[in-house]
C-alpha cells in the first residue's frame, strides 16, 4: 500500500495552504472571508436561469459543459460546517487504490486550508453507513492531526449505501458544504438522489474520480472483467472497437452526472486519480467558485 | 475532416493500385527486351555437377527472379544442400523458402489437368508461381492490417496515404517478387498488431515466423518486450503471463540455428556464409559506415549505389522521426521504431552494401511519418509521382542486374 | 493410406503444442473493475456474432482444422490399395556408359524380364531413371544406389531393384537387387587433333584412344580429312599421339573422322561413335600451375571446390603468394591440389588411400618436382608442346586440354574406371571447366551422347511401364490414388472461409 502521507505529501499540503489562501482570500489572510457592498460572496449553490437574471452572475462554465442556463447564488454567510465525505466503497480502491489515494488526500487538503473562524471541517467515510474519522476546527499544522487517521483507514471494502448520506444533506443548525469524493459508479448512480434531497442553504460538490485504466482500458483479446462490489464477472474480448463505444458511454455517463447534479443546484467536477491533489482541489474550488 | 470533401478512398481502391502498379511493371517487362538470360534461355538445364539453377523462358516470371531469389528457390527445392558451388546457402534463412514449398505443393495439386509432369517447363515454372503467389499473397495480408491499423490510429486520410506509400516507394516492386522481404514485412507487423491487442500467442508464432524468415527476425522480440512494458504502463511489474509466449521467438531462432548446425556443423554458420558471399568482413565495421559516406576512388556506378542507400536510409530515419514526434503521441510507437532500427544499424555496421535501400523499405512506421508529413495534396502527389518514378528506374535496374539498390 | 511427402507430418506435432499453449497463454486476463454496467452496455450493443461467448474456442478449433488440414495436403496423401502387392520399384542408372547400344540393349531386356516377373505377380512396375548411379545430385535427389537404400529404409518389404553397370563397391541393403549390365565395351576415338606450324612446316597431331575390356586387341583405324588420309595401327593400347607431316603449303579443312577397319580376327566395335569425329584446333595455351603443399590450404580447397582457385606456394619459387577465394593471378590458369599425406608435409603426388587422388599438371617452373605413386589406371602417354601434362612415373600423359568449346580427355573413360575416387572426378570437372573457360560443370567425357544424360522416360512402347513421380515418397507410395489435390482444395476452402470470418467478427 502507497504510504498516503510521506514528508513530501505533507510539504505539498502546507504549500497548497498558502497557495490557496491567497487565491480564495485576494491576499490577505486566511480562509473564506465574506465581503460586503458589491464583492463577491461565498457560493451558494445554483439555480437555472430565469428571464430578467444578472448575465454577469451566469455560471459560463457550467454553459459550457451542459448547454444550459445556471446563475450562481451567492451569501455574506461565514459560519457554515464543512463535511468531506470518502466513498470507501470496494470500487474505489481497483487499480491499484489511486482513487482512494487521491480522496484521502483531497480531504487532507481540505483540512489543511478550509476549516476556520466559525468553520469547522468533519471528515467522514461512507460505504455501509457514514462515519466520522476526524473533525479540524482549524487550518494550517493544527490540521495535521487528521493525517494519521487517513493514513490509518482501512482499504476499500463494501457495496455504497446511497441512503447513508441523506441526514448529512438535510436542513442542519448552520449551513453545510459537503464536498462528497467518490468514483460514482454505482448503478443506479445515486447522485440525482443526493442533489435532490440536498436542501436550498446546502452546498454539494460532488468530486468523480476515474483512473485511467477506467477512461483507456487497455485491450485484451480474453478478458474477465470483476466487479470490485458485486463479484460477479463478464468474459468480454476488448478490442478497439469496444474500447471507443465504452469510453463514449463513460462521456455520456459523465455528461449526464454532471447535468443531473446541476439542475437540482449541486456541482460534479471529473478528475483523474492520477492527476496532483492540488491540482484538483484548485480546480474544484474554482468550480465552484471559492477560488480565483 | 472538412465537410464537402469525399471520404478518403479504401483498401479496394488501394488493391487497385496494386494491380495498376502490376501492370506497369509488366509492361516494363515486355518493353526491357530481351532479359539478360534471354540469349540463351532454356526451360529445364541440368548439368553434369546436379547444380541446378535453371534459366526459364518466361520473361515475366524471370524478371521477378534475381539476385537472392535463387537460393530461396533452391533451398525451396532441394533444401540446404550443396550445389555446384559447394556450400551450404544458409545465408538464408528457411522461412520464406519452406512456405514457397508449400506452395508449390499446393499448385500441384490444385493444378488444372493434373500436376505437370516432373522436370517439365511447367513444372519449373511452378517454383516460380509459387514463389511469386507467396509474395503478393503475404504483401496483401500486410497492407490490409497496415491499411486497418493505420485507420484506426490516425485517420483514413493517413491511412490510404501510407498505403500509396508503401505500394509506390521505390523499392515497392521488391514486394512482388521471389524474394522475402514481403513475407518478413507481414509476419514481423501482424506480430506487433497482435501484441498491441494482447493477442500473445499469435504474436509469439507471428514473430516466430518473422524470425524464421530473415536472420534479423530475431529483434522482433525487442519491439514485442517494449510492447509489453508499454502495456504495464512502462513498469516492470504487471506484465502477467501472456508475454511469455514471445519467447517462441528466440526458440525459433534457436531452431533454425540448431537445424543449420547439423547441416553444416557448425553453429554460426549462416553468418560465416553471409560473411563469405556477402563480404561482411567483420562486425562490426565501422569503417565501411564512414566508406559509405567518402566518395572518393569509387567508380560511377558504386558511387550510385551508395547515393541509393544513404538515400534509403535517411529516408526512413525521417519518417520514422515524423512517425515518433507525432503528438498526441502513437501507442506502443517506440516498439514499431525499434525493429527497423535495430535492423538498418545491423545492416549498416555489417558493410552490407546493398542491402541497406532494402532493409529501409521495411520500416512500416517510416511509411506512416511520411504520410503525415506530407499532408498538403499538391507536396503529396509531386512526391508519390517521385516516388513511382524511382521505383520504375529500380526495376529495371532490378531485371537487368545493373544492382544500383539490392 | 500413404504420404507422397511424409517429411511434412512432422509439423502435425505443432498442433497440440500450440492447443496446450493456447490454454495456458490464453487463460483470461482478470480484471477487478469498479462496475461491469458499463461493459454490459457495451456488450449489449455490439451484433449478436461479436457477443457469442462459444466463438473464442470456436476460433481455437478452425485455426487446428485449417492447419491441419493444410499439413495433411502438404503430405500429399495417397489412397493405397493393400490388396494389390507392392510394385516393383527399379532404379536404373542412366549414365553415359549404359547408352552405348549393346548396354542399352541389355538393360532393357533386364527390364523386360523384371517386369514380366513382377506382372506375373500382379504387381505393377515403376521405373525411375536415375542419371547416374552413383552422382549425388544435390540436395534431395540421390543418386541411384543412395535412393534405393533410402527407399528400402523405408519399405523394406518393397522389393527394389538397381540396374547398373557400375562395379560397386558399396553395399547394398537387401531388399535391394542388383543387376549388373555388363557387356564388354569397345571403343576407339580421336581425342584431340591441333595443328602446329613451325616456320613453312606444318605437322599435324592427332591424339587416339582404343580401349577393350578383356582382352587386348589392337585395332585398325583410318583417318581422313579434306586434303589427306591416313590408315593407322594395329593401335597399340599405349600409344596416343601420331604426328604426321603435312606437305608445304598443305592444309587440313573439315574435320578429323575416324573409321574402324575390321581386320576378321580383333572384330573391335566402336561403341561410343561421337568420339569419331574431331575438330582441329589449335595448340592450346601453355598452362601454369603452382603446387600446393600445406594441408590447410588442401583443406580450404575442398571446402571450396569447384568454384574458388587456390594459389599456393612454390617453396621452389621466390613467388609467394597465398590466397583463397575468387582472385588469382591472370596467368595462372587452374587449380591445383595435392592430398595431404600421413603426417608431415609429405611429397607431392602421394596417394591418400580412400581419398582425392593427386593431380600434378606440369609447366614451366614445375619440371623439377618430384613425382610418385600417381595411379591412373591405362592412361595414355602424349607428349606435345604447352599441353597440360599427368607425369607418372617418368613418362607424361595428357590429360585433356580445351578444344573449342568443349573439353576433350587423353584417356579412355570406359577404361578408366574413376568411379571409385569420389573426389578425384570433381577436381577434375571443375578445373575442366576452368581450362576452357566455362563456369558450369562440363560433360565427363564426349564419347557418349549427351542427351542420354538426361532423365527421361524409358522409351518402351509396349510394356505398362509407370514412370514414377520424382518424389520419393511417390515411388515409396506406389500404385496408390493421390488425394493431395481435394485435401488441397479442402484445406483452401477452409482458410477462405476461416479467414473471411475472422475479418468478419475482427477478433483477428
Amino acid at each position: 500500500m502507497v504510504h498516503v502521507f510521506d514528508e513530501k505529501t505533507v510539504a505539498r499540503l502546507k504549500t497548497l495552504r498558502v497557495r490557496l489562501s491567497a487565491l480564495m482570500s485576494g491576499g490577505n489572510g486566511e480562509g473564506m472571508r465574506s465581503r460586503r457592498a458589491g464583492g463577491r460572496f461565498e457560493f451558494r449553490d445554483h439555480r437555472p436561469y430565469a428571464a430578467g437574471d444578472d448575465v454577469r452572475a451566469v455560471d459560463w462554465n457550467l454553459y459550457g459543459r451542459l448547454d444550459e442556463l445556471f446563475i450562481k447564488r451567492f451569501e455574506g454567510e461565514t459560519r457554515l460546517d464543512i463535511h468531506v465525505v470518502i466513498d470507501t466503497s470496494a470500487s474505489m480502491g481497483v487499480d491499484g487504490g489511486k482513487k482512494d489515494c487521491l480522496a484521502r488526500r483531497l480531504a487532507a487538503a481540505a483540512a489543511f486550508c478550509l476549516p476556520g473562524e466559525g468553520r469547522t471541517l468533519d471528515v467522514q467515510v461512507m460505504s455501509g453507513e457514514l462515519r466520522s474519522v476526524a473533525t479540524v476546527t482549524r487550518a494550517g499544522p493544527a490540521a495535521a492531526r487528521c493525517l494519521p487517521v487517513l493514513e490509518g483507514l482501512p482499504r476499500p471494502v463494501g457495496a455504497l449505501v446511497p441512503d447513508a448520506l441523506r441526514p448529512l444533506l438535510g436542513r442542519g443548525p448552520r449551513s453545510r458544504f459537503i464536498l462528497v469524493i467518490s468514483d460514482f459508479f454505482d448503478d443506479p448512480s445515486p447522485l440525482p438522489a443526493w442533489a435532490g434531497q440536498c436542501v436550498a442553504g446546502n452546498l454539494l460538490v460532488l468530486l468523480g474520480l476515474t483512473s485511467h485504466e477506467e477512461r483507456d482500458p487497455p485491450l485484451g483479446a480474453r478478458v474477465r472483467l470483476q466487479d470490485a462490489e458485486t463479484g460477479e464477472s463478464l468474459d468480454i474480448s476488448i478490442d478497439e472497437e469496444m474500447r471507443e463505444r465504452y469510453q463514449e458511454l463513460l462521456a455520456d455517463q459523465r455528461s449526464e452526472l454532471e447535468l443531473q447534479a446541476a439542475r437540482h443546484g449541486a456541482a460534479f467536477v471529473d478528475a483523474s486519480a492520477e492527476e496532483s491533489f492540488e491540482e484538483v482541489f484548485v480546480r474544484t474550488l474554482r468550480r465552484v467558485g471559492l477560488a480565483r | 475532416m472538412k465537410t464537402g470533401i469525399a471520404s478518403p478512398p479504401g483498401f479496394g481502391r488501394l488493391l487497385l493500385v496494386y494491380l495498376a502498379v502490376r501492370v506497369v511493371m509488366t509492361l516494363l517487362v515486355l518493353l526491357n527486351g530481351r532479359l539478360p538470360y534471354g540469349d540463351s534461355a532454356r526451360a529445364w538445364k541440368v548439368s553434369e555437377s546436379g547444380f541446378r539453377y535453371r534459366v526459364i523462358d518466361d520473361r515475366f516470371l524471370d524478371s521477378l527472379d534475381r539476385n537472392d531469389s535463387r537460393g530461396y528457390l533452391w533451398i525451396a527445392s532441394y533444401g540446404y544442400a550443396a550445389g555446384e558451388d559447394r556450400q551450404l546457402n544458409t545465408a538464408f534463412f528457411p522461412g520464406y523458402a519452406l512456405v514457397v514449398r508449400a506452395a508449390h505443393d499446393g499448385l500441384r495439386a490444385l493444378w488444372p489437368g493434373g500436376a505437370p509432369p516432373p522436370a517439365s517447363r511447367e513444372d519449373v515454372l511452378l517454383w516460380h508461381h509459387a514463389g511469386h503467389l507467396v509474395s503478393v499473397v503475404a504483401f496483401l495480408c500486410f497492407l490490409l492490417a497496415f491499411h486497418f491499423w493505420c485507420r484506426r490510429r490516425f485517420n483514413p486520410e493517413v491511412a490510404w496515404r501510407a498505403g500509396l506509400l508503401v505500394i509506390l516507394s521505390p523499392m515497392g516492386f521488391l514486394f512482388s517478387c521471389i524474394m522475402s522481404e514481403a513475407l518478413f514485412l507481414m509476419t514481423a507487423f501482424l506480430a506487433l498488431v497482435m501484441a498491441e491487442q494482447g493477442r500473445y500467442l499469435k504474436a509469439g508464432l507471428a514473430g516466430a515466423a518473422a524470425a524464421a524468415t530473415k536472420s534479423f527476425g530475431g529483434a522482433v522480440l525487442v519491439s514485442l518486450m517494449l510492447i509489453q512494458w508499454e502495456r504495464a504502463k512502462w513498469s516492470l511489474r504487471g506484465w502477467g503471463y501472456g508475454w511469455l509466449a514471445f519467447l517462441l521467438v528466440p526458440l525459433a531462432l534457436l531452431g533454425v540455428m540448431l537445424w543449420m548446425a547439423e547441416l553444416s556443423g557448425s553453429f554460426f554458420h549462416y553468418v560465416d556464409q553471409q560473411a563469405y558471399f556477402f563480404g561482411h568482413s567483420h562486425f562490426p565495421n565501422f569503417a565501411s559506415v564512414l566508406d559509405l559516406f567518402d566518395p572518393r576512388g569509387k567508380t560511377v556506378h558504386h558511387l550510385v549505389r551508395d547515393v541509393f542507400q544513404i538515400l534509403g536510409l535517411g529516408a526512413a530515419l525521417l519518417g520514422m522521426a515524423v512517425f515518433l514526434r507525432r503528438r498526441p503521441a502513437v501507442p506502443f510507437r517506440w516498439a514499431h521504431v525499434a525493429l527497423p532500427v535495430i535492423v538498418l544499424c545491423v545492416t549498416l555496421l555489417a558493410g552490407a552494401a546493398v542491402s541497406m535501400a532494402r532493409y529501409a523499405a521495411l520500416s512500416a512506421p517510416a511509411y506512416v511519418g511520411w504520410a503525415l508529413l506530407l499532408d498538403h495534396p499538391r507536396r503529396f502527389r509531386i512526391a508519390l509521382a517521385a516516388s513511382a518514378l524511382l521505383q520504375a528506374a529500380l526495376w529495371l535496374s532490378w531485371m537487368n542486374s545493373w544492382r544500383w539498390v539490392v | 493410406m500413404t504420404w507422397a511427402r511424409p517429411e511434412w507430418l512432422g509439423l502435425l506435432w505443432t498442433l497440440p503444442v500450440i492447443v496446450i499453449l493456447r490454454l495456458l497463454v490464453g487463460r483470461r486476463d482478470r480484471r477487478i473493475v469498479a462496475t461491469l454496467s458499463l461493459w454490459r452496455r457495451v456488450a449489449a450493443s455490439l451484433p449478436l456474432r461479436r457477443r457469442r461467448r462459444w466463438w473464442p474456442p470456436l476460433e481455437v478449433v478452425g485455426e487446428v482444422v485449417v492447419a491441419g488440414t493444410m499439413i495433411l495436403a502438404l503430405a500429399g496423401p495417397v489412397l493405397r490399395d493393400d490388396s494389390r502387392p507392392a510394385p516393383l520399384l527399379v532404379v536404373v542408372d542412366r549414365g553415359g556408359s549404359m547408352e552405348a547400344p549393346k548396354r542399352r540393349a541389355e538393360w532393357q531386356d533386364i527390364l523386360n524380364d523384371l517386369a514380366a516377373a513382377a506382372m506375373a505377380e500382379g504387381r505393377d512396375v515403376s521405373v525411375r531413371p536415375e542419371p547416374d548411379a552413383l552422382e549425388p545430385m544435390g540436395g534431395s535427389r540421390v543418386g541411384g544406389v543412395d535412393l534405393a537404400r533410402r527407399l528400402a529404409a523405408r519399405r523394406p518389404r518393397t522389393p527394389r531393384v538397381l540396374v547398373t553397370d557400375r562395379r560397386l563397391p558399396l553395399a547394398l541393403p537387401e531388399s535391394v537387387g542388383l543387376r549388373g549390365v555388363r557387356s564388354p565395351l569397345d571403343n576407339v576415338g580421336i581425342v584431340a587433333a591441333w595443328l602446329d606450324r613451325t616456320g613453312a612446316r606444318s605437322r599435324l597431331h592427332l591424339a587416339l584412344a582404343a580401349s577393350r575390356e578383356g582382352a587386348a586387341r589392337r585395332p585398325h583405324v583410318r583417318v581422313e580429312w579434306d586434303g589427306g588420309a591416313r590408315v593407322l595401327g594395329p593401335l597399340k593400347p599405349d600409344e596416343i599421339v601420331r604426328v604426321f607431316d603435312l606437305p608445304p603449303g598443305g592444309a587440313v579443312r573439315g574435320d578429323i573422322r575416324l573409321e574402324l577397319l575390321g581386320d576378321g580376327e580383333t572384330a573391335w566395335n566402336d561403341d561410343f561413335p561421337a568420339d569419331d569425329v574431331a575438330t582441329l584446333s589449335t595448340p592450346p595455351r601453355r598452362l601454369r600451375f603452382l603446387v600446393l603443399p600445406s594441408e590447410e590450404a588442401f583443406a580450404h580447397a575442398l571446402e571450396a571446390l569447384g568454384e574458388t582457385v587456390i594459389i599456393g606456394r612454390d617453396p621452389s619459387s621466390p613467388e609467394s603468394t597465398f590466397a583463397v577465394g575468387r582472385r588469382r593471378p591472370p596467368d595462372v590458369a587452374g587449380a591445383l591440389l595435392l592430398p595431404p599425406a600421413q603426417g608431415g608435409a609429405g611429397r607431392l603426388g602421394d596417394v591418400v588411400p580412400g581419398g582425392a587422388g593427386a593431380l600434378v599438371f606440369e609447366g614451366e617452373g614445375l619440371a623439377e618436382l618430384p613425382l610418385a605413386g600417381l595411379k591412373i589406371p591405362r592412361a595414355r602417354e602424349v607428349s606435345g608442346p604447352g599441353l597440360p601434362l599427368l607425369r607418372l612415373r617418368g613418362k607424361t600423359v595428357a590429360m585433356a586440354f580445351p578444344h573449342r568449346s568443349e573439353v576433350v580427355l587423353g584417356f579412355d573413360p570406359v577404361a578408366a574406371a574413376w568411379d571409385a575416387e569420389p573426389v578425384f572426378p570433381l577436381i577434375l570437372r571443375a578445373w575442366l571447366g576452368r581450362v576452357a573457360g566455362k563456369r558450369s560443370g562440363m560433360p565427363l567425357f564426349v564419347a557418349a551422347d549427351p542427351a542420354a544424360t538426361r532423365a527421361e522416360p524409358p522409351p518402351w512402347e509396349d510394356r505398362p511401364w509407370r514412370v514414377a513421380a520424382q518424389e520419393e515418397g511417390a515411388l515409396d507410395a506406389g500404385s496408390g490414388r493421390p488425394l493431395d489435390r481435394w485435401v488441397f482444395a479442402a484445406a483452401t476452402a477452409f482458410l477462405v472461409v476461416f479467414g473471411a470470418l475472422l475479418l468478419r467478427s475482427k477478433t483477428l
